[in-house]
């Protein structure tokens, strides 16, 4: 009789693992589909002159990183050529969101409107030059294969930069070439950032101050290896 | 029973108290008379005066009364807000302080005033009034002097 009771509880204990375990991976399965996007929409005031979204920015973009169907870009240099140090700024990217990877604007068209006190930023070479009538044309064979691979069209693409600005510009470029404005995110600038995916590249021990760009995932263009459009 | 009409009496009396200070301690936060800034400020050239991190906590601790400009270095606007402030502080001889974003989320204050730029006006060392940079309301203060002008004068008397 003992041995029955045992076989029973036991029988019980089984099936209901059984049921358990399937239940626990339908969870987990369920938990990697992935949620709907909200369409871009920019937010209020200044901020919303920079085209910085008002659903998917500083303080929520934890909730959106390491998405399958997306990429993430940062927008600076690792050491803007502009003295921002004349405006109290830091010209060095001293941090950045884990999973961006840097992408520099001003390698990608001229930066223009910077304060008088800063200068000119990088004047260098650039994938493509802005017209006066807000079109872009491309300075090299390659320019459009280059932002089609670091910004995938069958992605959506999340960007950043300091404040806003330079995220905001590409967007604008990107539109403009063709991309779909509603697959495109400005979440606006680190400077903003408090949330747990913070990298620090800025050290300063003992007064000295050095950078970790080793960290940085950093995309740079070698202009000497494209084909100048002539 | 006389007991449960004095204990019931009692608390209905207590209940009242606290919202009354509720309602009074919520309208001193919000304290919109006019005020003078300290008298430093006034009578000047008008001009930005820098400061860090350390500096404006000292200006709160000391519980001046004051304005200060916080800014991101490196985003430009259509219409250069500083300007807007500068029209504003040359007219009447009034100097602000200025502090990088950078330093600004140092301080407490970052509790108040999230995002960069704004323009904050302290009293006796406590936040009366910003500008927020992600509000359509403030967005015309940042672009037309006049509107930057009505703000400020709200606030603060014009010597």
């Amino acid at each position: 009789m003992k041995n029955k009771i045992w076989i029973i509880i036991s029988g019980v204990l089984f099936v209901c693992t059984i049921i358990l375990g399937i239940y626990a991976i339908n969870i987990k399965g369920s938990s990697e589909k992935l949620s709907a996007l909200p369409l871009p929409e920019v937010t209020g005031g200044e901020r919303g002159l920079l085209g910085i979204d008002k659903n998917i920015n500083e303080s929520t973009i934890d909730e959106y990183l390491n998405r399958p169907d997306s990429v993430y870009r940062d927008m600076r240099m690792l050491k803007d050529p502009g003295n921002y140090e004349a405006i109290g700024g830091d010209s060095y990217l001293s941090g950045f969101i884990k999973g961006f990877e840097v992408v520099p604007y001003p390698l990608l068209t001229e930066v223009k409107g910077l304060p008088e006190a800063v200068g000119d930023s990088y004047t260098g070479k650039t994938l493509f030059t802005q017209n006066e009538d807000g079109t872009y044309t491309a300075n090299y064979e390659e320019s459009l294969e280059y932002l089609e691979y670091y910004f995938p069209k069958d992605k959506y693409i999340f960007l950043m930069c300091g404040g806003g600005g330079y995220a905001g510009m590409t967007k604008n470029l990107l539109v403009s070439l063709g991309w779909d404005e509603n697959k495109i995110y400005d979440i606006g600038g680190y400077w903003y950032y408090n949330g747990e995916n913070n990298v620090e590249v800025k050290k300063t021990i003992d007064g000295k101050t050095t950078y970790d760009f080793w960290k940085v995932p950093y995309h740079d263009i070698d202009f000497d290896e494209l084909t100048e459009v002539k | 029973m006389k007991k449960k009409v004095v204990i019931i009496s009692l608390i209905i009396l207590i209940i009242v108290a606290a919202v009354i200070l509720l309602v009074v301690s919520k309208k001193d936060t919000s304290n919109t008379d006019k005020f003078y800034l300290d008298r430093e400020y006034y009578n000047t050239e008008g001009k930005f005066m820098s400061i860090n991190d350390t500096e404006l906590e000292s200006l709160i601790d000391y519980e001046k009364s004051f304005v200060v400009f916080t800014y991101l270095p490196y985003c430009t606007f259509s219409v250069p807000c500083d300007k807007v402030f500068a029209s504003f502080m040359e007219k009447y001889g009034i100097s602000f302080y200025e502090i990088t974003y950078d330093d600004f989320a140092k301080t407490s204050s970052i509790e108040t005033v999230k995002y960069a730029p704004s323009v904050i006006i302290y009293k006796d060392g406590k936040i009366v009034s910003y500008l927020d940079a992600n509000e359509d309301d403030d967005l015309s203060k940042y672009q037309d002097e006049e509107m930057f002008e009505n703000w400020m004068k709200e606030y603060i008397s014009i010597k």
